[in-house]
């Protein structure tokens, strides 16, 4: 039976875990080197794969209430528990290391969004240009929100994105609503626009 | 401490969309690396499960774009 990897914990934590997982299938967990990963049954299909998506944030959101946690992505399909064992065993250092460095640690994030234009440049010269005032706007509200943001970014991390930026800040657990108050209330430079959302999972500082 | 379940949006656009979960869903965390290799008559289940997810996304994408076109 195939098996469906949710998220990995440190067994110290306080981790409360829900009793179901996708589908009611009764969640599942294995315990290795100071780690806890949690499972369930799941055969993959096609219908309802939103619905299975929405249901897997869902159980690890919950998780997520009372402690760090290093999500799988969806859908992790393995073909049983021992091939979730051996992963364990294999990353232990690692997973071990990033959950007790978030232990009290969030992830914020920032999304900064430039409105879809098709250029007007007539030349690759004024195509560059375009891209450069693009990338300038997008740089000075990344420093603007980062300074705003203060001390509560305890690491901070960016990309580029297909719309515009999105910025990553690692800010302590019960800091977040004051860093999205912070963060919220800059004004971005027209034409970018800004949003704040989190708490969630630090995976960019894993 | 347990972290509010309610996830917090501010700025100019205030509020968590499905799309903000679907993105983190499908694109944050751990992959491992050949895990995914359910198939029946050479179809992928899950590929073909996570172009449902995605063409949901865009479909949700097209919903949020339409409405926002009715505010303004």
């Amino acid at each position: 039976m195939s098996i469906l990897a949710y998220c990995i914990v440190a067994t110290s934590s306080a981790a409360m875990a829900p009793e179901t997982g996708i589908r009611n299938a009764p969640l599942l967990e294995v315990e290795e080197e100071g780690l806890r990963a949690f499972y369930s049954e799941y055969k993959p299909s096609a219908e309802g794969a939103r619905e299975d998506a929405l249901a897997f944030f869902g159980v690890n959101r919950a998780i997520f209430r009372d402690a760090a946690i290093i999500p799988f992505r969806f859908p992790t399909v393995l073909h049983g528990e021992d091939e979730l064992t051996e992963h364990l065993i294999e990353h232990a250092t690692h997973y071990a290391s990033a959950l007790q460095k978030l232990a009290d640690m969030v992830q914020m994030e920032v999304r900064l969004t430039l409105p879809a234009e098709k250029s007007k440049a007539e030349s690759g010269a004024a195509y560059l240009k375009e891209k450069q005032q693009r990338s300038k706007a997008l740089a000075a509200a990344e420093a603007a929100i980062h300074k705003a943001a203060g001390a509560e970014a305890r690491e901070w991390t960016s990309r580029e994105s297909r719309d515009g930026m999105r910025c990553y800040a690692l800010v302590e657990r019960n800091h977040a609503v004051e860093f999205a108050k912070r963060v919220g209330k800059t004004k971005a430079e027209k034409p970018v626009t800004l949003a704040v959302t989190g708490p969630w999972p630090a995976t960019e500082f894993i | 401490m347990a972290t509010d379940p309610i996830y917090v949006g501010t700025g100019d656009q205030p509020d968590i969309s499905l799309l903000d979960i679907l993105d983190h869903v499908l694109h944050s965390g751990v992959v491992i690396h050949g895990s995914i290799v359910i198939s029946i008559a050479g179809v992928d289940l899950v590929y073909l499960g996570l172009n449902v997810v995605l063409t949901s996304v865009e479909t949700a994408m097209r919903h949020l774009e339409e409405e926002s076109r009715v505010r303004r």
